[in-house]
């Protein structure tokens, strides 16, 4: 038999043959540690209070980060010292005051839990910190830091690679602990978007996304060739620059290039933004291009990729200055952040085709990030009978008007209109007993009149009006007759209303009738839902009652999943 | 490694998956290298390594996918469930929280992948018998249930690895045989003699299966 390796890590070395400069020998660093320089770091290194003096300044440290060379280690400590200062400043965060309880070495409960995951990744981090002779006391140093970070931060905690991160951080920062959580605050919060380490790393698959989309109109060549081996739309191969651009953005590159290459890009982060992390990944893909596009399969692709990736890391393929030199030739990336709100609907919009999660409970792999939107998804789908006086959701108000930012909701809003069926179909068969035996509620009584297309049972009301059975809404109370409200305004009626809730109840061939809305759009028929246009703009609600029609195009496919799920 | 005339006639797409630290990476870097790795570095997102097997007499290419255990990395390796012909579901027999948790593994598997994809339920770390929280028989009974092929295995001395690794590849390869996996669909995880760029044909369920809302 034979055998071929796996892909390459990187060694993780503190200095290669490559390097131009060297992260000078640590000068015997004044104890105690925990005991931030920050004040004379700043004075210093000279940086001014102003904004305008500021900006001026780091100007002048984007000049010499570019520099052939790049920085003195020494000027990189300052550097990424005075940024996070200066981060943590304009947060109104007094470090001297709380910074100290991030260090503290009482831990409560959550840290456990945390100092249990933290631990078992500690002796895998791979890095020269962390192994030799003083690898133990490096290792419960890193420990505190990232610790610490996660006490600073309990929504994103630990994720794994923050140990490498952190590794790398500490060694910068001549194992100073609280600086070295400074710095993390600064990458992970003021830096990177938002989700790139928690939640459903929603931030990150984003930015993997829109790196795709860059590939294609930067090195359209690769794009197509790529798009090529992953095979058509809807083939079970994901993109295939996926793997590769997740684990360089996740860990800021740190795995797959030589540690000084890692330090200069770290240092055009810092200066000029996380759009570097998109132009690194441009200047390596054009890098690899004329060796990728001679590959014929996707596992032949996979293959060289991985013969690569030991290059790469290696520091064989390029140099520091000539890598560095790309990633500022391709400049930076204007519309970034419009390209980051577009994807993050397509990512949602994934992420329900993917987990079906309909068949989740609650509890069950649901971050608090997705709940949180959820919420607003179902906020805003079930205020729609009472928005006037109540407004739309702050979030939603604020949301920019983006379009994309409006598809984001409408996924969401989707995803938990799924949830809310399926919730519906159990209650369904639990209660239909009891509802036999409670007097019908009167319709119209009902301050949440939800969404017509959610209509179908009675909510369960006991003669005092106080809840019995689900929460309000969860079963919806009967539909109005003919939907009356609909032919307010005159515009043409949604063929079929109530259908989406009685579609099991119906046979076949007029499931097989409805309508789809991809038919609508050709039609053009604009869909209906009255009654609150005067708030919301028309695009908004046609796109809600759009995103329905799509789901009653795939009711006959949910029902062969629940058809397979209760069987 | 070279993309040259193929030397294999098949290739068999796995995925490893199960909670953080039950030695996923382990086991696979003890398949492709024969030898334990004690710091062996976490998996970040996903990582692939390969190995050609030999299943009666045909050169048979595995491509294993690695997944990150921690619970958030879940939502961005589910990808690369889709079109797996062998799940590798790794617990570690040393901590029984690993082993409550496949349940929830195998959902995701099932939801995921095909229904011929053969699921391999592993219980790692079996060189570590004093430590032990979870008895053989509870877990052959579990797999036994649910239909899965089970081995205790340890990535440390070997043991079991290659058996896991091999039994999922004749079970898939029987499986063609029987005519139940079938090659032309990009789902089965498997590419019979990859001669062609890409994968070029859809079957008519693979296309009815896909969700093509653009909304």
């Amino acid at each position: 038999m034979r055998y071929e390796g796996k892909l390459p890590r990187c060694p993780r070395g503190e200095d290669s043959e490559h390097t131009t400069f060297t992260i000078s020998p640590p000068p015997p660093p004044p104890p105690p540690p925990s005991t931030s320089t920050s004040d004379q770091n700043l004075k210093r290194m000279g940086i001014p209070d102003t904004h305008a003096d500021f900006k001026q300044w780091l100007h002048a440290m984007k000049m010499v980060a570019r520099l052939p060379g790049g920085m003195p280690a020494e000027f990189r400590r300052k550097l990424w010292l005075a940024l996070s200062d200066r981060y943590l400043q304009t947060k109104g965060i007094n470090w001297d005051e709380e910074g100290e309880k991030y260090l503290s070495e009482q831990w409560d409960e959550d840290d456990e839990e945390l100092g249990i995951q933290i631990v078992k990744d500690l002796h895998r981090t791979g890095s020269s910190l962390c192994s030799g002779p003083s690898g133990t006391i490096n290792q419960a140093k890193l420990k505190r830091v990232l610790l610490g970070y996660s006490r600073f931060n309990p929504e994103v905690g630990y994720c794994q690679g923050f140990n490498m991160l952190g590794a790398l951080i500490l060694q910068v920062m001549d194992k100073n602990e609280a600086d070295s959580i400074k710095v993390m605050i600064l990458l992970i919060e003021g830096l990177l978007p938002r989700g790139y380490f928690c939640g459903s790393l929603g931030g990150l698959q984003t930015d993997m996304a829109v790196f795709r989309e860059l590939l294609g109109t930067k090195l359209p060549k690769l794009a197509r060739h790529l798009q090529k081996l992953q095979g058509p739309e809807g083939a079970f191969e994901p993109p295939l620059t996926n793997v590769f651009t997740m684990q360089w953005f996740l860990t800021l590159f740190c795995t797959c290039l030589p540690i000084p290459f890692v330090l200069r890009i770290w240092d055009l982060i810092l200066i000029e933004g996380s759009d570097v992390l998109l132009r690194t990944a441009l200047a390596i893909w054009g890098l690899l291009e004329g060796r990728i596009l001679v590959t014929k399969t996707a596992d032949d692709f996979y293959c060289k990729m991985g013969a690569l990736s030991a290059e790469l890391v290696n520091g064989n393929l390029i140099d520091c200055n000539s890598l560095i030199q790309r990633i500022v030739d391709i400049g930076a990336i204007h519309d970034l952040h419009k390209m980051r709100e577009k994807h993050l609907h397509n990512i949602t919009k994934l992420k329900e085709s993917s987990s079906l999660k309909i068949f989740y409970s609650d509890e069950e792999g649901e971050s608090d990030e997705d709940s949180r939107l959820a919420v607003t998804a179902t906020a805003w789908g079930l205020r729609s009978g009472r928005r006037a006086s109540l407004g739309l959701p702050t979030n939603l108000r604020n949301a920019g008007d983006g379009k994309e930012k409006m598809n984001l909701d409408i996924s969401l809003l989707k995803k938990q209109y799924d949830k809310l069926r399926e919730r519906q179909r159990q209650a369904h068969i639990i209660l239909t007993a009891a509802v036999a035996r409670q007097p019908p509620a009167n319709p119209q009584s009902n301050s949440l009149q939800v969404n017509q297309l959610l209509v179908g049972k009675n909510a369960i009301l006991s003669n005092k009006g106080k809840r019995l059975g689900p929460p309000q809404g969860a079963v919806p109370p009967i539909r109005a007759p003919k939907s009356s409200k609909q032919g307010k305004s005159g515009a043409p009626k949604s063929p079929k209303p109530a259908e989406t809730l009685h579609w099991k109840d119906m046979d076949e061939k007029q499931r097989r009738g409805s309508l789809k809305w991809r038919e609508m759009q050709k039609d053009g028929k604009k869909p209906t839902i009255k009654d609150d246009s005067d708030i919301v703009k028309p695009y908004r609600i046609s796109k809600i009652d759009k995103v329905f029609k799509c789901i009653l195009s795939h009711q006959q496919h949910l029902g062969n999943w629940f058809f397979v799920y209760w069987s | 490694m070279s993309a040259g005339p193929y030397n294999y006639s098949y290739i068999f797409k796995y995925i490893i998956i199960g909670d953080m630290g039950v030695g996923k990476s382990c086991l696979l870097h003890q398949f492709t290298e024969k030898k334990f790795m004690a710091s062996c570095p976490h998996t970040i997102g996903v990582e692939f390594g390969t190995r050609i097997i030999e299943v009666d007499k045909q050169k048979i290419k595995l491509q294993i996918w690695d997944t990150a255990g921690q619970e958030r990395f879940r939502a961005v390796t589910r990808s690369y469930y889709r079109g797996a012909a062998g799940a590798l579901m790794v617990y570690d027999i040393t901590r029984r929280s690993t082993y409550n948790h496949l349940s929830s593994w195998l959902t995701d598997t099932r939801n995921l992948t095909n229904p011929s994809t053969v699921i391999f339920l592993i219980g790692n770390k079996s060189d570590l018998e004093s430590t032990r929280e979870v008895t053989y028989e509870e877990a052959k009974k579990f797999a036994d249930e649910n239909g899965l092929m089970f081995a205790e295995a340890s990535a440390m001395t070997g043991q079991n690895v290659e058996e896991a690794f091999l039994e999922t590849a004749r079970k898939i390869y029987q499986s063609i045989q029987d005519g139940r996996l079938d090659l032309n669909s990009s789902e089965s995880g498997v590419q019979h003699k990859p001669a062609q760029p890409g994968r070029t044909s859809l079957t008519s369920d693979a296309q009815n299966n896909k969700d093509n809302c653009s909304c």
